[in-house]
């Protein structure tokens, strides 16, 4: 979980600008991200770890913070551990 | 490697097998068909028939569903040449593509079942329906409103030149629920839509647009497809993205057949061949051409890899080739004179009028420019 986490940060870090985050905070309230920024998300995840996203695994409250991603992926790595 | 090498035989100008059969195709079944297509203003019956046999409408679709689940190469070799046939049979497939990602990523199993083998076999015709009278690039002001009945929704609004309008068997609808971008799926016999035909534009004539308004339009809940993440619709943003890589490859092609004629005609005249402001001209044609064709080769690498880029690329590749394709068309006509200048006989004028649309359609010029230095900012 951790390193998932710790690769999320280093892809999130240039967007946020500088401005330091805590793994719970919603970077959408925040302001920083803009239109694109779930697309690209999208397309880490699906890289970075070679999954295909559910539909219903993309959502707001999914793709919020840093925990909430690791979270999504941290479950697929637990449904199907060959991945 | 594999990828490396097919970057390098694009950008060298070789055709590959694919290409080769895309020309074969368009030959035979869109350029014959190319003026009536501008003079009648839709595609004909057996041109759509035609495209649904050979699988194009299941470009982008995924085998499993039945698509060609081509490459990004091959997808911009098949928009390019298409555009070199007719504006709107490119465009066609461009809306095709832009209602397929959505589905294919954010619909649920039983909308991605139902729809995916019709739209990949050409069975159904998809529309996508984002513009409104009031609320055109910026599709975070849509007016377009669902509304939450418990067991189904109700849309109520108008959308505004949809391409396909005319003929689609069912829509893709971006509208607000609670101040919430979402898309729903909409079919065409649904007694709340009412559709209006729209005519005679500058450009893409045989778009076959149209007006649709929803009046108390029932909506099965299940006909939502992703929801709002970050301003617009997360689905609809893969959609556009989609349609701005096919529209980039489309304005290429466009621009390439300009170019093409204005070197025909200008090896015709010698007296053209040696003078130097025919010259400039053509210069500036070659490296927007070029220029236009590196940024949709890289952008096609980037998607076909996957990497993160490919959103940033798309967005290069859209902007550049639309404004090459206007700048080319206009200079091609500038260079063949009056000859250049026929309604409806001239291929040049219609690329030129063609053309103007591309800078238009799947975010305008504009749009790209607040677009562009967001993602280099953010990144």
């Amino acid at each position: 979980m951790d390193k998932i986490k710790e690769k999320i940060r280093e892809r999130i870090k240039p967007i946020l600008q500088g401005n330091e985050i805590d793994d719970d905070e919603n970077f959408f309230e925040l302001g920083l991200v803009h239109s694109l920024f779930a697309m690209q998300i999208i397309l880490f995840i699906e890289k970075e770890y070679k999954i295909e996203l559910d539909p219903d695994e993309v959502s707001l409250e999914n793709l919020s913070s840093i925990d909430a991603i690791a979270e999504i992926i941290d479950e697929r790595f637990k449904k199907t551990p060959s991945v | 490697m594999k990828d490396l090498k097919k970057h390098r035989q694009y950008n060298m100008g070789f055709n590959s097998d694919f290409e080769k059969e895309v020309i074969s195709f368009v030959s035979e079944y869109i350029t014959p068909y190319a003026i009536e297509m501008d003079v009648t203003q839709n595609i004909p019956n057996a041109v759509i028939k035609n495209i649904a046999d050979k699988g194009y409408f299941g470009a982008c679709v995924k085998s499993k569903y039945g698509g060609q689940n081509m490459n990004a190469y091959d997808i911009m070799s098949l928009h390019k040449i298409m555009a070199q046939g007719h504006g709107s049979v490119e465009n066609m497939l461009t809306v095709t593509g832009m209602v397929t990602q959505p589905i294919q990523r954010f619909g649920s199993r039983e909308i991605r079942d139902k729809w995916l083998p019709l739209i990949a076999t050409g069975e159904k015709i998809g529309g996508i329906a984002l513009t409104e009278p009031n609320a055109g690039s910026d599709l975070r002001s849509v007016e377009t409103c669902l509304t939450d009945k418990k067991d189904h929704f109700v849309l109520n609004g108008v959308k505004r030149w949809i391409t396909l309008g005319q003929i689609a068997d069912f829509f893709l609808v971006l509208c607000k629920l609670e101040n919430k971008t979402i898309a729903v799926i909409v079919e065409r016999n649904n007694p709340g839509l009412k559709i209006k035909s729209i005519k005679n534009m500058l450009g893409l004539k045989a778009n076959m647009l149209a007006e649709l308004e929803f009046t108390d339009c029932v909506v099965p809940k299940e006909n939502t497809i992703g929801s709002e993440i970050d301003g617009v619709s997360t689905a609809i943003n893969f959609g556009l993205d989609e349609g701005r890589f096919t529209t980039a490859c489309g304005s290429l092609g466009i621009a390439e057949a300009a170019l093409s004629e204005a070197i025909k005609h200008v090896r015709e005249k010698d007296r053209l061949n040696k003078h130097q402001l025919v010259q400039k001209l053509l210069t500036e044609m070659i490296v927007d051409v070029e220029s236009a064709k590196n940024f949709c080769t890289a952008a096609a690498e980037a998607r076909e890899i996957f990497d993160l880029s490919m959103v940033r690329k798309t967005l290069l590749a859209k902007y550049v080739a639309s404004k090459a394709a206007t700048s080319v068309t206009s200079n091609a006509i500038q260079i063949l004179g009056a000859k250049g200048c026929h309604l409806n006989s001239s291929f040049t004028e219609r690329l030129y009028r063609d053309a103007k649309i591309m800078e238009i359609i799947e975010g305008s010029t504009q749009i790209h420019e607040v677009l562009i230095p967001k993602e280099f900012l953010y990144v």
